[in-house]
């Protein structure tokens, strides 16, 4: 099943667009935080989007009255707004293929708390299910900010002029640096969803994961972007696979043993493609449905539209 | 053209060309009992709410007083201090308070008769905002940096200057309380020269309406805003957790 996902820039009127499609969709994902750091609904925690500040309210208001599932999509440690405070920081930076302005360094404790108040507001909205993107650090050699740098360098009674080099030049560090860094995103997701547990309401919480040869695909994962799915899996309700956002569509690169890691870990998995969609493309997105059995592929509005 | 700092309140704001303008430094003076801290509350939500980074330093309440404030206004002033959005500078000279208040803040001022004091911890709370590209500063109240509470005006006389220097190069706007009637009109004066921006809140005169709360703009660094405001009266009230602020004669609905 196609899922239109609403953006923040895309300029519909809820009731207008739902007037129009509601007959034909079952479910629904809308943008709830913002790249930029603002939210889509009224918020007490960030600032809201000018024009959009009721947005979000009004498409799951009447997405409930119409039967149809709305989930909230929220962009996590993406986050134009705190990006100056709390960036993620490469010492030795290597081209990476989007530009990364924007990213939160994950271990930021004071990120944790803003993050999970906010989830709590979205979770008491009309919804089901909050989407997490941006879950993860932006890249490989990421981060070497100066908590991150500390953190490390005490855990492993590390000299001070610890830096990535000396990673490289050590390989037992470099597994036991990587593992630290993806108990960070862990740790930081058991902080979120405990805080949401204590709603008494139970929000299902679904986490992206790219699906890239840039970043190879989902073997590459704990790597680059510090994702231990296995840890991961036992916190969240489902994985959405952002399916080639940095690469163009390969179909040779797309084989069965690609999502075995995935499927093994019983979790439903959702498709996202969030480029220019062509048919031939939505033929292969469709092809990765059947072999991970995605039940929905989310599609930005605009390409649905277009 | 310049960006503005706003307050939230619809009139007051299109009033003042959309707000206090950026490198501004303002005076707010009151006179006992005009609730001149909800509308500093009102600048200190409508910054958090804007994302701006903002900086209330406390010589008169205890940080938990604007805290509850700020709640009140739909801001979550906890989690904008957890992410350090909203940093308290706690001058609030009670002994017993200052080392409660510590837990709450990094940030204290033992000694508001010392403006080096004064300076550098406010340069410290600046700092620890990291880059910043909006930042607001309210100050509750300028008074106690003035006589009777301290020898002389000219340390507050000298911070404003500062301030007016540090706002114009760095950007970001000042917004500081001064109770009228607590001080000499000299001294009250000599510091209006030194301010962008001289908003009064007072009580009317007339006999007739002497309950009710008059703002005026006494002076605006635009000639031609201030052109416009010199002669304008706007009636404040407080209604049920709001503060609405309205031109004198006009009728709202």
């Amino acid at each position: 099943m196609v899922v239109p996902l609403i953006s923040e820039d895309v300029t519909v009127d809820p009731s207008a667009f739902l007037g129009e499609y509601g007959g034909y969709i079952d479910e629904l994902a809308v943008v709830a935080k913002a790249v930029s750091g603002e939210t889509l609904y009224q918020s007490s925690i960030a600032p809201s989007m000018l024009d959009k500040e009721n947005f979000f309210e009004r498409f799951s208001n009447i997405a409930k009255y119409l039967d149809i599932r709305t989930y909230a999509v929220v962009h996590a440690f993406l986050d134009k707004l705190f990006h100056r405070k709390f960036k993620s920081v490469s010492l030795n930076a290597e081209e990476i293929p989007v530009p990364e302005t924007g990213f939160i360094c994950p271990n930021k404790k004071g990120y944790w708390k803003y993050l999970a108040e906010m989830l709590v507001e979205i979770a008491g909205l009309q919804i089901s299910g909050i989407i997490l993107l941006d879950f993860r650090f932006p890249w490989r050699k990421y981060c070497f900010c100066t908590e991150c740098i500390r953190d490390f360098r005490m855990l492993e009674d590390l000299p001070v002029y610890f830096h990535y080099e000396l990673l490289e030049e050590r390989i037992d560090l470099y597994e036991r640096w990587l593992k630290w860094r993806s108990k960070i995103l862990s740790d930081a997701l058991k902080y979120l969803v405990n805080r949401m547990s204590c709603l008494g309401k139970n929000v299902p919480v679904i986490v992206e994961v790219i699906l890239d040869p840039l970043s190879e695909m989902i073997d590459g994962v704990f790597e680059y972007f510090g994702q231990d799915l296995e840890e991961l899996s036992k916190l969240v309700d489902g994985f959405v696979l952002n399916v080639f956002p940095f690469s163009t569509f390969d179909k040779d690169a797309i084989t069965d043993d690609v999502f075995t890691s995935i499927i093994s870990l019983n979790k439903p998995i959702y498709l996202l493609y969030t480029k220019n969609l062509t048919k031939d493309e939505f033929e292969i997105l469709k092809e990765i449905a059947k072999i991970v059995d995605a039940k929905k592929i989310f599609i930005k509005f605009t390409q649905i539209a277009s | 053209m310049k960006a503005v700092y706003s307050f939230g309140i619809t009139e007051l704001d299109e009033a003042l060309g959309g707000g206090l303008e950026d490198g501004s430094v303002t005076i707010l003076e009151d006179e006992m009992g005009v609730f001149s801290d909800i509308l500093l509350s009102y600048f200190i939500a409508r910054g958090l709410k804007r994302g701006d980074d903002v900086i209330v330093l406390l010589t008169e309440h205890p940080i938990q007083y604007y805290v509850n404030m700020i709640n009140i206004l739909g801001v979550r002033a906890d989690v904008a201090m957890e992410v350090g959005k909203l940093v308290f500078i706690d001058a609030f000279l009670s002994p017993f308070t200052v080392s409660r208040s510590i837990q709450r803040t990094k940030f204290a001022i033992r000694n508001v008769g010392s403006l080096s004091d004064i300076r550098q911890t406010l340069q410290s709370a600046i700092q620890s905002l990291g880059e910043t590209d909006r930042l607001r500063i309210v100050i509750d109240s300028l008074s106690q940096f003035l006589p009777p509470m301290t020898q002389s005006p000219q340390p507050a006389a000298i911070f404003l200057q500062q301030q007016h220097v540090e706002r114009n190069e760095r950007g970001g706007v000042l917004l500081a309380l001064v109770h009228r009637d607590g001080h000499s009109p000299h001294i009250v004066r000599s510091i209006e020269y030194i301010a962008d921006i001289v908003l009064r809140m007072c009580f009317s005169e007339s006999e007739k309406n002497r309950k009710d709360v008059l703002l005026y703009v006494l002076k605006t660094n635009d000639p031609l805003l201030f052109e416009k405001l010199q002669n304008k009266v706007f009636i404040c009230s407080y209604k049920q957790n709001r503060l609405l602020i309205h031109e004198k004669d006009k009728i709202i609905i």
